[in-house]
């Protein structure tokens, strides 16, 4: 089939104020659509695109509300007989072109003079009224292909008469929070608008698999990003000479806050790689969330909220020594009697716990002299990279789970989302961080930890306390 | 009901002033003891107003020393008369006085003189009768093509602006476009009639001042009158002119009227200049100039300067503040009227009696019993698709806003609002679910309403109904935001326009 040929078009009308402009800026991952909750933002009908990759293969059309519904009901009522469909529609658009007592209702029959699927978009808050009936009315007698959204964005006190209502005008009615949903609903939503008419479901079938490759492409390059911002955190190193003695102490501040702004800038690119991705042009972190990932990384704050503690981190590092050591009680056939493992354990342990001692910025950012030269990084704490690891998850979560509609912050900000690994994860990420620092390339751990974080992403973009 | 107190242009400046301050304060300024104490329940509007101005002026009196924005605006306005008064005479002045030189060869030019004198203030007189008398005529079709491009352009670039505007502003630009047509509709004629008079005025003064030089120069110098043309007319057409322009006059004042001998020896000839002309036939003219000037100029300016003041007299005494402004303010001051008269009769209040209920729909609606005639007399209609079991509750908090208990409680459907009987001169308050925002539809309807109400319209907004299982309806307070909208929305209609009660919370 001609990829012209998988394009379809859907209308979004209602009543004004009742978030159409919200269904469509969530459908089509567009943030730039104007949203207010000042009724009759949109004056106009305008269709956008849904792209899988760079193709266009869904239109969804943001339409103004119905501003004289019982005068539109009583002309097409009249005129219903001799036409249907798009002719109807085209008719009344040529009847009140100049009439602006129906300006608006003329958007939107322009929409469906196209021949647009209907997507007749409800607030669920309250309840059914004779307006409402009116508009249910008008569409089912211009007869095109409908579909009935319920969008519960103030409440979701009247769904149930709404459902009763919907169902009696419309092929199917379907529950969609255009402000939380997230991938997997808006999936749901265009499987449902397969129910709306059988021609459609050949042509929506394939795009919804598109589309899912799409998301799963997302993934898969927000982990490399993440990965890749990992690494070089790790490996981020600067060096510089002093002039004499007396300028040691002062370029080992100065290089300091070098590095500190280096790691920030490395974090701020893959931050916004990660915003291009998920198509968010003004996303606007809330101050919660901007105050927590914009944390200064060496600051007490950024230590306690974010990456592992240093227990956790001992506990790793035991378990890494125990098992270096393991080998040695094994190659002694358990002469040892396990206290070679016991010691390794234990020597992996202190070193990791003693090695991750807070409070000394320069030592964290693994200032070295030597002679005239001053060095600094790469990092010599291990929590670092944890803690910018962990900043990225935040800040994904927040992307993969935040609507294009969102106009506002988010309403928590959240803590750190390494729980989500569990042990075996933990252990692997720490190996790569470990080879990572000592610039070490390991082609099968790399390929590992890749897979490690899509699967990690991937459950995070399904709910924050996703465990595997 | 009508609120049309203001005779005077200080009158309405003042009140226009003090409604604006007093609708950015809210309406509990208007609840001041001192304001109420002069306020009967039975006053109408007009008669509020009254006493709400004298109470605001001598407030604002006794809180400053600087004179009431009416005072200043008057003064300003006469001020301005003045000016142009004053610029009209100047002008005149200068212009005649540049116009009457003679240096003993070249003598006025009497054509100039004539077209100057006496053309140029009939001209004007003209004009000003035609503004006068065909000011709503239709334009010449060349001008009204040019108005439409134009205005075409101007709706364009408006549209394309209007894409950028948030519809928050674009609705307060809406609001206050109304107002400037409010305000065009209210006050048009009246700044029409008064940039009339000054006009008149100024024209007045400027012959006067053509008059005054004329009289000086003819006295304080020597002055020769001479005519002459390159077309070289006769003398008999001169003649012609001055017979006619003089015809007025001629037979009770025939010293002012040139006769042949005067008009053919005063022609210049060109070459030998006025040498050889008699100086008894060049100084002749100034009686009929003089003559001229009085009768084409003076005389017709200062009728027209006469009918423009009575005719601004005229508009102000016409116009009047008669909006939804004053019958809010009405409302709200006989309402604390009413709670004051309450207040002092029963120390502990009643609980509310239990309002009778005729729930009739449609255009048949009849009363129960005969309404209590009077601006607080009032029905209360409810919106047929509010849940029945929350009209008492809504009957009770309408009565307790408006004051008092209603007339009666009716059930009506929005879509025969525009068709029901008002012919009682009553105020109406419409109990009106307000969690949708208004569409067109809507609007237009309840304009369609208070256009046919004589009284007031009011809107007593209601909240979502919450429904639990089992359980009746309760009523919810109208949404803040809800009723800001629907406030704009309303606000942005033509007078008479359905008022909204922006005070309601219902509580739970």
């Amino acid at each position: 089939m001609a990829a012209e040929a998988l394009r379809l078009e859907f209308a979004v009308v209602g009543h004004p104020n009742e978030g159409k402009s919200s269904v469509v800026a969530t459908l089509v991952e567009d943030d730039a659509i104007r949203i207010s909750p000042w009724p009759g933002e949109t004056r106009e009908s305008r269709a956008y695109p849904v792209r899988a990759g760079d193709t266009v293969r869904l239109l969804f059309s943001d339409t103004p509300g119905f501003q004289s519904p019982k005068k539109t009901l009583a002309w097409i009522q009249e005129h219903e007989k001799q036409m249907t469909g798009r002719d109807l529609a085209r008719a009344f658009c040529a009847a009140h072109a100049r009439d602006l007592d129906f300006t608006d209702e003329c958007e939107i029959f322009s929409a469906l003079a196209r021949g647009a699927g209907i997507l007749y978009v409800v607030d669920a808050a309250r309840p059914v009224r004779k307006t409402d009936l009116a508009e249910m009315e008008i569409l089912r007698l211009v007869g095109l292909p409908r579909m009935a959204l319920i969008n519960p964005k103030g409440g979701s006190d009247s769904v149930e008469e709404w459902k009763t209502a919907l169902r009696k005008t419309f092929n199917a009615v379907h529950v969609f929070n255009a402000l939380t949903a997230g991938f997997s609903e808006r999936v749901r939503l265009l499987s449902a608008l397969k129910a709306m008419d059988p021609d459609v479901e050949p042509i929506l079938h394939p795009v919804i698999h598109e589309l899912e490759q799409d998301w799963e492409k997302r993934i898969r390059l927000s982990a490399k990003k993440i990965q890749d911002l990992v690494t070089a955190v790790s490996t981020y190193a600067l060096k510089a000479e002093a002039v004499d003695a007396r300028e040691v102490e002062v370029l080992s501040a100065r290089l300091t806050l070098r590095w500190q702004e280096g790691v920030r800038g490395l974090e701020e690119d893959c931050w916004e790689q990660l915003r291009e991705i998920f198509r968010h042009r003004f996303f606007a972190p809330s101050p919660d969330l901007l105050a927590l990932v914009e944390t200064d990384l060496l600051s007490r704050e950024a230590f306690r909220v974010f990456g592992l503690s240093r227990l956790q981190l001992a506990a790793i590092g035991g378990g890494a020594g125990a098992a270096v050591a393991a080998g040695v009680d094994i190659a002694l056939g358990g002469a040892a009697l396990g206290l070679v493992t016991a010691a390794g354990g234990l020597a992996g342990a202190a070193w990791s716990y003693l090695g991750t001692r807070s409070g000394d910025v320069r030592r964290v950012a693994g200032i070295r002299v030597s002679g005239f030269e001053v060095s600094a990084g790469p990092v010599r704490d291990a929590r670092i990279p944890w803690m910018v690891l962990d900043r990225s998850l935040l800040l994904f979560h927040a992307l993969v789970t935040r609507t294009h509609a969102a106009r506002e912050g988010e309403k928590e900000a959240g803590q750190g989302l390494l729980n989500v690994f569990d042990n075996e994860e933990r252990k692997t990420l720490a190996a790569f961080i470990k080879d990572a620092a000592r610039e070490k390339r390991d082609g099968d751990l790399t390929q590992r930890v890749e897979e490690l974080l899509v699967s990690i992403l991937r459950r995070i973009s399904l709910g924050k306390d996703q465990r595997k | 009901m009508a609120g049309k107190i203001a005779t005077k242009i200080s009158d309405m400046v003042d009140t226009e002033w003090f409604l604006a301050l007093d609708t950015e304060l809210g309406e509990k300024t208007l609840s001041d003891p001192e304001l109420v104490k002069g306020i009967l329940p039975e006053m109408p509007d007009a008669a509020c107003l009254s006493h709400w101005l004298a109470f605001q002026r001598k407030r604002a009196t006794a809180e400053g020393q600087r004179p009431l924005v009416g005072e200043q605006v008057v003064f300003a306005l006469k001020l301005g008369v003045f000016l142009l008064v004053f610029l009209g005479f100047i002008c005149g002045f200068s212009v005649a006085l540049g116009l009457l030189t003679y240096d003993g060869k070249t003598p006025v030019n009497l054509l100039y003189a004539l077209l100057l004198l006496v053309g140029l203030p009939l001209i004007s007189v003209f004009l000003s009768l035609l503004i006068l008398f065909f000011r709503k005529k239709s334009l010449p079709l060349s001008y009204r093509l040019f108005l439409s491009l134009i205005i075409a352009f101007l709706f364009r670039l408006l549209k394309s602006a209007g894409r950028k505007i948030p519809l928050k502003v674009q609705n307060l630009l809406a609001v206050r476009g109304r107002q400037m047509e409010r305000f065009s509709a209210q006050y048009g004629h009246l700044v029409r009639a008064f940039a009339f008079f000054a006009f008149q005025a100024a024209g007045f003064a400027l012959v006067l001042g053509m008059m005054c030089a004329f009289v000086l120069k003819v006295i304080g110098t020597d002055l020769a009158f001479a005519w002459q043309s390159t077309l070289m007319p006769g003398a008999e057409l001169v003649e012609t002119l001055t017979r006619t322009l003089s015809a007025p006059w001629r037979f009770f004042l025939p010293q002012a009227f040139p006769d042949p001998a005067q008009i053919e020896g005063s022609r210049v000839i060109l070459k030998e200049g006025i040498g050889g002309l008699d100086a008894r036939h060049l100084t002749a003219w100034w009686s009929f100039l003089l003559m001229s000037l009085l009768l084409y100029g003076v005389f017709p300016r200062a009728l027209l300067a006469l009918f423009a003041l009575w005719r601004l007299g005229e508009r102000v005494r016409e116009a009047g503040i008669q909006d939804s402004r004053v019958q809010r303010l009405g409302f709200v001051l006989r309402r604390a009227a009413l709670r004051g008269e309450e207040k002092n009769r029963t120390p502990s209040p009643e609980p509310p009696r239990p309002v009778q209920k005729t729930p009739l729909e449609g255009p048949f609606l009849e009363k129960t019993e005969k309404p209590v005639p009077g601006p607080q007399a009032w029905e209360l209609w409810i919106i047929n698709e509010i849940p029945e079991s929350l009209h008492q509750r809504i009957a009770e908090k309408a009565a307790a806003l408006m004051g008092i208990e209603p007339c009666g409680v009716f059930t009506v459907d929005m879509d025969a609002l525009s068709s029901m009987n008002m012919e009682a001169p009553l105020t109406r308050v419409l109990a009106l679910e307000v969690f949708m925002p208004p569409v067109r539809e809507d609007l237009q309807m309840l304009r369609e309403a208070a256009v046919k109400n004589k009284a007031p319209f009011w809107i007593f907004p209601v909240g979502r109904p919450r429904i639990f299982p089992g359980e009746e309806a309760r009523m919810e307070g109208p949404d803040p935001e809800d009723v800001a909208i629907w406030s704009k929305r309303l606000e942005g209609l033509q007078e008479p326009r359905p008022l909204l009660h922006g005070e309601v919370n219902h509580g739970r």
